[in-house]
């Protein structure tokens, strides 16, 4: 793949970029005939920002046909944010007159060539990939039943009624108005914060069609973000949502390119947890490189049946003092008894089983349920396995051999 | 105990919140105190020990209010007191920067007392934005009230009026960086000075011919030397951080300031728009 974007692209790039890295911390590039796609997911997979840079975009855009036409309509792949963000971070000052993205499919390297206006210079930076992923995100962002559209600057004016500190927003949505507060009615008062609520009518947007009325809650961050993308080039932001719940699309067009932050949603009267979204955008991440040549199919399989307690001799079962004591958390201390001492020296890994916590949650007795412990996974139970003598005591007698001298402290 | 504000003016509302964001400058917390006539802003000395004022703040409510209604605790004590953070208070009255209609303050009961401030925009249709913010209080009970007394110093031995504050901002701000401590000065004929002394250097700053309200010649402790007998003055040492803190922090203009001096007791800056705002300010000594 190879694409040339003119001078004053750079800077949308640039602040593309910067607005990506706000949100998360892994870029997937995704080539397709049409547009290039620069997808980032938070940590959570609540907010997934797409920018589809358009062909028109570009000054040259060539994509290799025939890479196209196996299983994945596009060429992809992963970098790290922090890679990418110091080239693009200078400011205006180094103007330039164009940007090449270089890409060879299956390639480790993606180049980024910059053509600076000042004393023509040329620099060319190859950086490096992270593992290939394809991303498919399964959300259209015109999904939803109502759509808002404004102006940024009339968006950017709303939120200076909100204060730097304020986490999340709920808009009461009705076909003639919308409330927006960083409050929720009826959750516990926070004493430090003011809590703020804006009335807008339907009239001072551009397009209000509210076919479900609703109340959605939803990050300011990722919307302070968009906000200040769509002000620094005057775009409209429209907003497509469906009910609280659903996820939130905040739409800004150009004719080069498009820009989608899809966002996760509650609906702060409805859903118990009163705190931000734990609802994640379904989204796929899958390797298609799931061979690794250096590994056969056959020592995959032998891989995973591995015994590992076969490592250890078996002679004595576990005594039952030894349970009762291995019953206990394995990271208590460990009270130093010599009777049960002897009888733990004969002590097996195999046999040797932590308990499952229960975890000390504190439980709301109003609303919440207890939640049970998650199950232990294979994991977890192969390192206590493998790691099983670091639970024991630590000194065990017969390993050793005869004693020259008693302890001199209990531990 | 109900309390409820209307302005509708815009240069009032725009010196309100002037004076709500010199507050926030000032100090993190402050008291209110609401009366029948008045409305008093009061921002206390940090020390714990019995309370002093250190920047006291009064309103005339006639000025500002087009409506105000008010009832006290009690009938015998017809006053509220209530604590809140500065800057929640600034930041909140932020928006009047903008074309506000009407702008309504009171007291409410939201789960917990709160200062509401309802603001009315006007937009450009013919339905109006609304913006309303909570900002959380606490109500100050009785018997505290005594600790917020207002202050009744009248006995001065000089009051002089001050020069422009921006050019005094400036001299000591630059002050501040090489000394904890400024010492003012004032003297029969009308000349300021503000002064710092360091092992290096000795700085001051003279304010001639400005006019004295009044010097009270008798009260000052007589100088050893005689020569200066002529040039009598009244001065006092005070934390030249909480100077420049009231210099930088006033975002008021046009109003008038005098600087009052207890001779090595105290000195109290008033700053006065007459009919408007008065704001007094207490240095005490600094007891090195």
């Amino acid at each position: 793949m190879d694409g040339i974007i003119p001078g004053a692209n750079v800077k949308v790039l640039a602040r593309a970029i910067n607005a990506l890295a706000k949100i998360g911390d892994d870029l997937f590039i995704e080539a397709k005939k049409e547009m290039l796609t620069l997808t980032t997911l938070n940590l959570r997979k609540t907010i997934c920002v797409r920018y589809h840079l358009l062909n028109s975009f570009f000054s040259s855009y060539e994509i290799d046909e025939n890479e196209l036409t196996q299983q994945s309509r596009d060429i992809s792949c992963k970098i790290h944010m922090k890679t990418v963000l110091p080239l693009l971070k200078g400011g205006s000052s180094r103007e330039k007159d164009f940007l090449k993205l270089e890409y060879e499919n299956n390639s480790d390297v993606i180049i980024f060539k910059m053509k600076f206006k000042c004393d023509d210079i040329l620099m060319k930076h190859t950086l490096r990939l992270m593992d290939t992923e394809s991303l498919t995100v399964e959300i259209k962002p015109d999904a939803g039943c109502n759509n808002i559209l404004a102006s940024s600057s009339f968006f950017s004016q709303l939120l200076t009624m909100f204060s730097n500190t304020d986490d999340e927003i709920t808009l009461e949505v009705s076909k003639e108005k919308v409330a927006a507060r960083n409050y929720i009615v009826g959750a516990p008062v926070r004493s430090k914060s003011v809590r703020s609520q804006v009335n807008l009518n339907a009239s001072e947007f551009s397009i209000f069609q509210i076919s479900c009325e609703t109340s959605i809650n939803f990050a300011l961050r990722p919307f302070r973000t968009a906000i200040q993308f769509a002000e620094s080039f005057n775009l409209n932001i429209g907003i497509n949502f469906d009910v609280g719940g659903k996820p939130l699309a905040v739409i800004l067009k150009n004719p080069t390119f498009e820009v989608n932050f899809i966002i996760a949603t509650l609906n702060p009267y409805s859903d118990l947890q009163s705190s931000m979204a734990t609802t994640s955008i379904p989204t796929k991440v899958s390797n298609p490189k799931n061979d690794d040549p250096n590994i056969t199919v056959e020592d995959q399989e032998a891989l995973l049946n591995v015994n590992w307690s076969e490592d250890f001799d078996m002679s004595e079962p576990t005594s039952d003092k030894a349970d009762e004591r291995s019953k206990r958390s394995g990271f208590q201390e460990v009270v130093k008894n010599k009777n049960t001492e002897a009888k733990v020296a004969g002590k097996r890994c195999k046999d040797f089983s932590l308990p499952v916590d229960n975890l000390p949650m504190e439980v709301d007795h109003e609303d919440m349920d207890v939640l049970p412990p998650s199950p232990e996974s294979p994991r977890a139970k192969k390192a206590k396995l493998v790691f099983g003598r670091c639970f024991e005591p630590t000194f065990s007698e017969t390993y050793l051999g005869q004693v020259l001298a008693p302890n001199s402290d209990s531990e | 105990m109900k309390f409820r504000a209307l302005i509708t003016e815009v240069p009032a509302m725009r010196d309100f919140m002037n004076i709500a964001l010199s507050l926030s400058k000032f100090s993190k917390e402050c008291v209110m105190r609401i009366t029948a006539r008045r409305v008093y802003f009061i921002i206390s000395e940090e020390e714990s020990g019995p309370r002093r004022p250190l920047v006291w703040c009064e309103l005339p409510v006639n000025f500002y209010f087009k409506e105000y209604n008010f009832v006290g605790v009690t009938e015998q004590h017809n006053e509220i007191y209530i604590e809140f953070s500065t800057v929640l208070f600034a930041r909140s009255l932020g928006i009047l920067k903008q074309d506000v209609k009407s702008f309504k303050i009171k007291l409410t009961n939201k789960d917990s007392p709160c200062l509401t401030v309802e603001i009315e925009l006007t937009a450009r249709e013919i339905a109006s934005r609304e913006v309303v913010h909570d900002i959380p209080i606490e109500v100050i009970s009785r018997k505290h009230w005594s600790d917020y007394e207002e202050p009744r110093f009248n006995d001065f031995h000089v009051s002089i009026q001050m020069p422009n504050l921006k050019a005094l901002k400036n001299i000591v701000e630059h002050m501040r960086n090489m000394s904890h401590s400024l010492t003012v000065c004032a003297d029969k004929n009308g000349r300021l000075t503000l002064k710092i002394k360091t092992n290096v250097v000795t700085l001051s700053a003279h304010f001639p011919d400005l006019s004295v309200e009044s010097f009270a010649v008798g009260q000052i402790p007589v100088l050893t030397d005689c020569e200066e007998e002529l040039q009598q003055s009244v001065h006092s040492t005070v934390d030249i951080k909480k100077f420049v803190m009231f210099l930088s922090g006033l975002q008021i203009n046009n109003c008038r300031t005098v600087c009052s001096i207890v001779h090595e007791k105290m000195v109290k800056l008033h700053v006065e728009q007459p009919g408007a705002l008065t704001i007094q300010v207490f240095l005490t000594e600094l007891t090195v």
